[in-house]
């Protein structure tokens, strides 16, 4: 019997209507996800020189175990929003002669082959291989790894056991992250430290490594927890995951004063709102905004090329003996450096050693920039002034970079220097087409995820559009409509990252255009192209419905905008193919109604083959 | 009201539906029976336009429908769950139709009114999304909506099946009402000979795509029906 059980298990999977799909998507997918495999890969391998630059001066075993409670934590909160439940699956058994017991092991067991617990292994076995072992024996760290993974199993399981007891509510997951940030801000200012109990419970797996089997035994009794529950909730509607039982029937009023495109919108805001697999777009979609903070507060000072200034502390200057020399340096620039910061390097460690943004000079009120510095007599300074970075050396005149100047110390000096202009930066052209490719990923997140399947979302009563008296210019408004709305909402929601650089707010602006005019109007156009139903009860990481065709539309809005940058802004810099970007939106938007129109005629032209291709799924 | 010439349908090279000539008069109520297969649902999904025809034309009320859409205006309708939007509570959903119809307030709740033995007080004013409802209920729903708004031409396949008793009592009723009363050209297909002969003017047997019998309703009809089906 069990044996029959996981043939049929296995005809699950092989038989799963994913795999139906043509070549280039799976190949498409393969690709993907052998990059993931291959980026976690590349994290465990690099494990030792990770830990070394977190800490150096720590024990590398401290240093991971210590955020071992923080990634199980983590791990909960992701797998309470994206782990599936086995349910239903044994329905088709229960009228049959199988023992009742058997089939609930049956259906537990399927939350074994859960991909989560499986994952961290591609971190853990090399942590263990390159570090552990340095530090313990072959069997403790054999045992360390089992209990982890035991642990993982662990999490699967209570994970399975509160989603099928308890009805998951938004605001239960929320209280949990904000719990979960709570803990890390505490962390901050060191009132109580979750890493040095993290540090503290996982040494005691390699201290005693007989603490494998209270992994065991905690995963054994929650899987008994499990069993328990559902012998005694046998019945297929009373282990079906639990939702909340009230139905919204919000009506999105508002838009009903619109006409017919208002009544469409509120239709399309209820298939949203009321689907699952849309629904947990959105809620990705407010959690995948959150990147926009470190990816700005990364590379955005990066791009405007801000000196990172290290190590600097104000020396006093003070003349104890006759030997040592006050040298002050007063730099007067007839316009000021593009970063509004003058520094000055040279080969003395008091000078930076050449690093142009260690050493900053302070701006005085007659907008000169001064500092002095004692050195030993006779030393030999050679030393340039530049605003903050190479970039943006002092020129005397226009267009050449002077040598550097030389200076032996014999006597307090004051050393005046005249400045024409500053040599201008010249774009790191790559990073720029980088961050324009994220920005449109961030301000498109909505309509990346929601537009490329259009008319997919409403397969399932599609017939109904055609048979009913829908104008479809009013139909396909409704959609831009919507597109527009959720792209200024998410502009606005990423505002106030200008606080990492003026020229993120370039960046948002042009993309807005560019999003609003041509990505809009590009999806509505290629909606009629794809004619895959979406399974609006899918989950939200589910292949169901994507293919080729989307994805390849999804790459031509995230990509061809980077490359079209990164080529005018080489020629003519970062302004002129912002302004350019933002043109071909402008021109989208002036153009709204011809492009409305030709993407109508489309749909209509197609409709027998939607509908057919709907109706067959 | 409704005519059909030189009308084909392929799939793969294989004919699928093949009438040369149809009419439908305005008034009549016009019932299609056959076996699976026989090319029922093809041939409505044809004349609202859901498919395109391989050859000939559907003509409605003397427009091409795959040319126009002046037929939508004055066609109700109801093939199967492709016409529900499964995420709307019933009320949403009639009303949606209502407005995307032109129809008002007033109208809309002449409807309720209309409807009530039909609903059995288990479609109004819920908080059920039509996905939680049962077939029958969903069956109710759609053909419901098919006839808000009191359609000119009213296109129904196999109303009666998934109908509880009452419910089908009551729908034949109210289409023999419909039709005396507002002269709708009314066309039904069902498997089930008897509320067919008792709701139609006018039987037309379709086998393998292509008609075989046409008959105005007698009393002998029944027997007439039973007597081919039989094997």
């Amino acid at each position: 019997m069990i044996r029959l059980l996981l043939r049929h298990q296995w005809f699950e999977i092989l038989r799963h209507p994913s795999w139906n799909k043509n070549l280039t998507a799976n190949i498409i997918f393969a690709i993907l996800f052998l990059l993931m495999f291959l980026n976690l890969l590349a994290l465990g391998l690099s494990i030792d020189k990770i830990l070394e630059i977190i800490n150096p001066d720590k024990n590398p075993v401290a240093v991971f175990n210590s955020f071992l409670l923080y990634y199980f934590i983590l791990d909960f909160i992701v797998r309470l929003l994206f782990q599936g439940v086995p349910s239903l699956s044994i329905k088709p058994y229960l009228t049959l002669p199988v023992k009742r017991r058997l089939l609930i092991h049956y259906l537990l067991s399927k939350s074994f082959g859960s991909l989560f617990p499986y994952v961290p292994l591609l971190v853990l076995v090399p942590f263990t291989t390159k570090i552990l072992l340095n530090y313990y024996s072959v069997e403790v760290a054999i045992l360390w790894l089992i209990s982890m993974f035991l642990l993982f199993h662990f999490v699967t399981f209570i994970v399975c056991y509160i989603k099928r007891k308890i009805v998951l509510n938004p605001s239960f997951v929320v209280g949990i992250v904000l719990l979960f940030v709570a803990a890390i801000i505490i962390e901050q200012y060191s009132l109580f430290s979750l890493s040095d109990v993290s540090v503290f419970v996982f040494t005691q797996f390699l201290l005693n490594p007989v603490f494998v089997l209270i992994s065991l035994l905690l995963l054994i009794s929650i899987y008994y927890l499990n069993y328990n529950y559902l012998s005694s909730h046998i019945y297929p509607e009373e282990f079906v995951i639990k939702q909340s039982g009230k139905n919204s029937i919000k009506e999105y009023e508002y838009f009903g004063r619109y006409g017919e495109v208002g009544d469409l919108i509120s239709l399309e805001l209820k298939l949203i709102f009321r689907n699952k697999r849309l629904k947990s777009t959105i809620y990705f979609m407010f959690a995948f905004l959150i990147l926009a903070w470190p990816f700005y507060k990364y590379y955005m000072p990066e791009f405007e090329g801000k000196p990172k200034f290290v190590n600097y502390q104000q020396e006093p200057v003070n003349k104890t003996n006759s030997e040592e020399c006050i040298v002050n340096f007063v730099v007067i620039p007839e316009i000021q450096p593009p970063l509004k910061q003058v520094t000055i390097t040279g080969n003395d460690i008091k000078l930076g050693e050449w690093y142009p943004d260690k050493v900053p000079l302070h701006l005085s009120e007659d907008s000169t920039w001064t500092r002095s510095f004692i050195f030993n007599k006779n030393t030999k300074l050679e030393y340039k002034i530049t605003g903050a970075i190479w970039d943006n050396e002092a020129l005397y005149e226009e267009g050449i970079i002077p040598e550097a100047f030389n200076l032996t110390v014999k006597q307090d000096t004051t050393i005046m220097i005249h400045v024409k202009t500053w040599n201008t930066a010249s774009e790191d052209v790559f990073l720029g087409s980088f961050l324009l490719y994220g920005t449109i990923f961030l301000v498109g997140a909505f309509i990346l995820g929601y537009g490329q399947f259009l008319l997919g979302w409403e397969g399932s009563y599609f017939d109904l559009l055609l048979a009913r008296k829908i104008d479809y210019t009013k139909y396909f408004k409704a959609k831009f409509v919507i597109m527009v709305i959720s792209t200024l909402i998410i502009f606005i929601l990423l505002l106030p990252a200008v606080i990492y650089g003026v020229t993120v707010l370039y960046f948002l602006i042009s993309t807005l255009l560019f999003n609003l005019g041509f990505s809009t109007h590009f999806l509505l156009f290629m909606a009629s192209s794809s004619a895959t139903k979406m399974d609006l009860k899918a989950g939200l990481f589910s292949m169901q419905g994507k293919g080729g065709q989307q994805m390849l539309n999804v790459l031509i809005i995230i990509l061809a905008p980077a490359i079209v940058y990164g080529f005018t802004a080489s020629k003519f810099g970062s302004a002129t193919a912002l302004i350019i970007i933002s043109c071909v939106g402008i021109l989208g938007i002036i153009f709204h109604p011809l492009i409305l129109n030709s993407a109508v005629k489309r749909f209509i032209k197609r409709r027998y083959i939607l509908g057919a291709a709907f109706r067959q799924q | 009201m409704i005519s059909v010439k030189n009308l084909k349908k392929n799939y793969d090279g294989v004919t699928v539906l093949n009438i040369p000539f149809l009419d439908i008069k305005q008034g009549e109520s016009f019932g299609l029976v056959g076996n699976n297969g026989a090319g029922k649902t093809t041939f409505f999904s044809l004349i609202l336009d859901l498919r395109r025809c391989s050859e000939g034309k559907v003509f409605s009320d003397n427009l091409d429908v795959s040319q126009n859409e002046v037929w939508k205006e004055y066609t109700g309708s109801y093939i199967d769950e492709n016409f529900l939007i499964d995420f709307l509570t019933p009320d949403e959903y009639f009303k949606f139709i209502a407005k995307i119809n032109d129809i008002s307030g007033h109208d809309l709740d002449n409807f309720y009114q209309r409807f009530t033995n039909f609903f059995a007080g288990e479609l109004q004013n819920k908080k059920k999304y039509i996905r939680e409802l049962s077939k029958g209920n969903q069956k109710k729903v759609g053909i419901a909506a098919a006839l808000l708004g009191k359609p000119r031409v009213l296109v129904l396949d196999e109303p009666f099946s998934n109908l509880d008793p009452t419910s089908q009592i009551w729908l034949k009723n109210h289409l023999n009402e419909l039709k005396s009363n507002n002269g709708m050209t009314l066309l039904i297909s069902s498997h089930d000979l008897n509320h067919v002969t008792e709701v139609c003017d006018r039987i037309v047997i379709l086998d393998h795509g292509e008609i075989v019998h046409d008959l105005q309703t007698s009393e002998n009809t029944l027997e007439e029906l039973e007597a081919y089906f039989a094997l």
